[in-house]
């Protein structure tokens, strides 16, 4: 009797084993195959904005500008930029006057320490809303600023899917 | 009793207490190395203003050469988006290291590279006989160049009495980690002209960061006008503990000595008053 009992429990644990192997393989292939179905859904944007910018406020070495963009996204631009010795990092938002927002994080280096200097980086695009929501990409960006006005020009090239 | 004896024992605490204070206080005093840092008297935060910075050097370590000094400023200030800077001055190498015989105005560098002015004592021990002179001097701090991953320095010191003797040092601005945004740093090696007939030990240095006697130019309507430029900037904010500064200074025997200065939050911008 406790042998057949033993046996009955050995083929209970086999197969609720290969159950939760079917049941675990089932799930991976949703799960691997859910990002495919969903980013054959997202559209990719090859973004290239020229962006004319000026000073708003500054803070200690915080720099806040706003402006307008023209381009693939043309419309409004905000900024926020920390500078530091070599760099300047920050966050700007692109808000195209056909609704959502597109933000990007971004590292500048400049070139020279002249009063107008021309400056390369590249930029991460982290979110937006609105059409673009759960925006995501990559690029790069150059341009020139007046260090005496912070007057900034920038031309961004980056490749967005949303 | 119980109330007299716990106001006893507070008592004699706060008395201890100002003992500790006291003795911290006095051996504060006898650093070999101390600084003081000070924001323009009408500072508020948000604003800008000029960074006083006095680094005054003990008599234990008087008789030491410098090799180098450093100087960190608090995260936070503004000193890259302040106005001062604007202009790179690139001296050839060959000049930091001899004396300047006879320099243009600012050792030939565009005024609109000043980003601070100040004076220093030193003594100058002659080689020949051990007598020991006090030198006065102007000291000018130039934004150099821009090369990787740090913005040169360059320091034209302007002998003024006895000696007269003209110099400029490199330097440079690297970012610092925290609680530090950034920190200058100034190598004073020995100069082949002097060190034969003398050594010179710094005793007292004083330079103000963003000075108010600071000139720049620019063209506006086809002339050229003088202005004042944007000191450094204070965040709106203030730093718990307020703004922490660090001097270290390097000796030619390989030793060094650090000293740190903590300059109090200026007020906040007042609010406009629209009158009653």
């Amino acid at each position: 009797m406790q042998t057949q009992s033993l046996r009955r429990r050995g083929v209970c644990v086999v197969i609720v084993a290969m159950a939760a192997v079917v049941l675990a393989a089932w799930a991976g292939g949703v799960s691997s195959a859910a990002p495919s179905g969903h980013a054959a859904k997202r559209k990719t944007l090859t973004l290239k904005d020229s962006a004319s910018l000026h000073l708003t406020r500054k803070n200690g070495n915080v720099i806040y500008e706003q402006g307008t963009a023209t381009g693939t996204l043309p419309g409004t631009v905000t900024a926020r930029f920390v500078t530091s010795v070599t760099k300047v990092t920050g966050t700007v938002t692109f808000r195209p006057y056909n609704g959502g927002s597109v933000t990007v994080s971004a590292v500048g280096y400049p070139q020279s320490a002249a009063t107008v200097t021309r400056f390369t980086g590249s930029l991460a695009v982290r979110k937006g809303t609105g059409k673009y929501k759960n925006a995501l990409g990559s690029g790069t960006f150059n341009g020139v600023a007046n260090r005496r006005t912070w007057a900034v020009t920038v031309h961004v090239n980056a490749r967005v899917t949303y | 009793m119980r109330i007299r004896s716990r106001r006893r024992a507070v008592r004699s605490l706060v008395v201890a207490m100002w003992v500790l204070a006291t003795m911290v206080g006095s051996a504060a005093a006898a650093e070999p190395i101390r600084v003081t840092t000070r924001f323009d008297r009408d500072a508020t935060l948000g604003s800008a203003t000029a960074v006083d910075v006095a680094v005054q050097v003990d008599r234990s370590v008087q008789r030491k050469p410098l090799d180098e000094v450093r100087f960190a400023y608090p995260r936070g200030l503004g000193v890259v988006s302040s106005g001062l800077g604007l202009a790179a001055c690139t001296r050839p190498q060959t000049d930091f290291a001899k004396v300047l015989i006879s320099a243009p105005r600012l050792g030939g560098c565009p005024p609109n590279s000043v980003m601070a002015i100040g004076t220093a004592w030193a003594l100058v021990q002659l080689t020949n006989g051990g007598q020991v002179i006090p030198e006065y001097a102007t000291v000018t701090l130039l934004s150099g160049a821009l090369e990787q991953g740090h913005l040169g320095l360059v320091v034209y010191v302007d002998g003024q009495h006895p000696f007269g003797a003209k110099l400029a040092f490199a330097g440079e601005v690297r970012d610092a980690p925290a609680p530090y945004g950034g920190e200058l740093t100034v190598r004073l090696p020995a100069i082949p002209g002097i060190e034969d007939l003398a050594t010179i030990y710094l005793v007292s240095m004083r330079l103000t960061i963003g000075s108010h006697a600071i000139r720049y130019y620019e063209r506006r309507g086809g002339r050229t006008v003088a202005y004042h430029p944007e000191g450094v900037l204070l965040p709106s904010r203030c730093p718990r503990r307020g703004f922490r500064f660090r001097v270290r200074v390097g000796f030619v025997d390989g030793s060094s000595r650090t000293a740190t200065s903590v300059t109090p939050c200026p007020p906040p911008v007042a609010a406009p008053s629209f009158g009653r």
